[in-house]
């Protein structure tokens, strides 16, 4: 079917292809033996030569890939690191105290999120950490762990209370005691503050002297 | 009796050529298709100064690799394919230049112009050398994909199977560009025909 399509689509053309036999036949020059038979002779040979764009194919394809690795390594590795605890803005700056050496800044509790991946499918972990930043005298700004996750500004130190060394009086913060008032104030939690030795046995100390005198008394 | 040269076959020549590298067979070979590889060349290329300097890299390409020449082949063919590859690649150097040339304003779906037959008379319009050049500059308005077929069938006689076989092509890509080339041929010679 189709070889007999082209036959007929060959004598549609057939004038065309009389045409095309008729062009006149081009012959090579005179002395072309006797120029080829020198060259060949003499060995004069033109030696193929590769085009320089391939050598730099070579250099470049390579080195292209292993940059665009690179940056792409750089890319993701971006944006999986934590930032800097410098770069973020402070929660609340609520007062300053002036020390000999160093400025401290108020506490500010930093809430550091450890998420675990999907692939451990452990549950997500939040771990809460009380930062305190100290802008030292020569502009130099350091970042300390605090012991316990309590913030000045939101907390109420019972025994510095009951000593009488904090005033809980101001209204304006939520540093108040619980039941203090008619008001409600948001409360979070109790925090127990482990003793130290030094101060148990002070107290017992204090403890046994008491009883030591109040048995002295019954006794007279 | 031992046969002459010019009664060898083309495949008889190379043979000896292969066996004895007898220089006298690789020259009764360039003669014998010196002209056909020009005029080939030259009607693919259009530039009969390139088409030496193709036709000679031709010949010596034959003379340097004649042991890759296997005796299932065609000479003719085989010889016809290193030169089209020359051809090809000299038409793709050209192209490089001309993509910096910004004079190449073209159209190729134009049909060519003849001079005014009111002042030539036709017989003068179609006088050889006014008519070949007009057909050659069409020719190479043609893909050269299509040209190449076209020139090897409608110029240079052969068959649809050498010329598949000189392409590395199936015969039915053969046919289907030899029909695209001559349809496009034929209308950007259009004007020939109305005469």
């Amino acid at each position: 079917m189709k070889d007999n399509l082209y036959d007929k689509k060959e004598k549609e053309f057939e004038l065309l292809i009389k045409t095309l036999k008729s062009l006149p036949k081009i012959e090579a020059p005179d002395n072309f033996e006797y120029n080829l038979m020198v060259k060949i002779q003499n060995g004069n040979f033109k030696q193929k030569e590769k085009p320089a764009f391939n050598k730099w194919l070579y250099i470049f394809t390579p080195s292209a890939v292993t940059v665009s690795l690179i940056i792409l390594l750089f890319v993701f590795n971006l944006s999986n690191y934590e930032d800097s605890f410098l770069f973020d803005s402070p929660q609340k700056l609520t007062g300053t105290n002036n020390t000999h050496d160093t400025l401290q800044i108020q506490e500010i509790i930093v809430n550091n999120a450890e998420i675990s991946t999907e692939r451990d499918k452990k549950p997500i972990k939040v771990e809460k950490k009380s930062y305190a930043v100290v802008v030292q005298n020569n502009d130099v700004v350091t970042k300390t762990q605090n012991k316990f996750p309590l913030d000045d500004s939101k907390s109420v130190d019972l025994d510095k209370v009951l000593s009488g060394d904090q005033n809980v009086s101001g209204s304006n913060t939520r540093v108040r005691l619980v039941n203090d008032g008619d008001n409600y104030y948001p409360f979070d939690e109790f925090l127990v503050k482990p003793n130290k030795k030094e101060d148990v046995k002070q107290l017992k100390a204090r403890m046994d002297s008491l009883k030591k005198a109040s048995n002295k008394n019954q006794t007279k | 009796m031992e046969k002459k040269i010019s009664e060898y076959s083309d495949e008889e020549l190379i043979a000896k050529f292969q066996e004895t590298n007898a220089i006298e067979f690789y020259e009764a070979l360039v003669k014998r298709y010196k002209d056909p590889l020009m005029n080939y060349v030259f009607r693919y290329v259009g530039d009969r100064n390139v088409c030496a300097d193709i036709v000679q890299e031709t010949m010596i390409k034959f003379y340097l690799n004649k042991d890759s020449y296997k005796s299932f082949a065609k000479f003719s063919t085989w010889i016809y394919t290193i030169a089209g590859n020359l051809a090809k690649n000299e038409l793709k150097r050209r192209k490089r230049r001309n993509i910096l040339s910004l004079s190449n304003n073209d159209n190729d779906e134009q049909p060519l112009q003849i001079e005014d037959s009111s002042i030539l008379q036709p017989d003068a319009i179609l006088d050889g050398k006014i008519k070949n050049e007009i057909i050659q500059k069409a020719l190479l308005k043609v893909r050269p994909v299509y040209r190449d077929v076209v020139i090897l069938r409608d110029i240079q006689g052969f068959s649809y199977e050498e010329i598949a076989e000189i392409k590395d092509l199936s015969i039915g890509t053969v046919k289907s560009r030899i029909n695209r080339g001559r349809t496009k041929l034929q209308k950007l010679l259009k004007n020939i025909y109305k005469e």
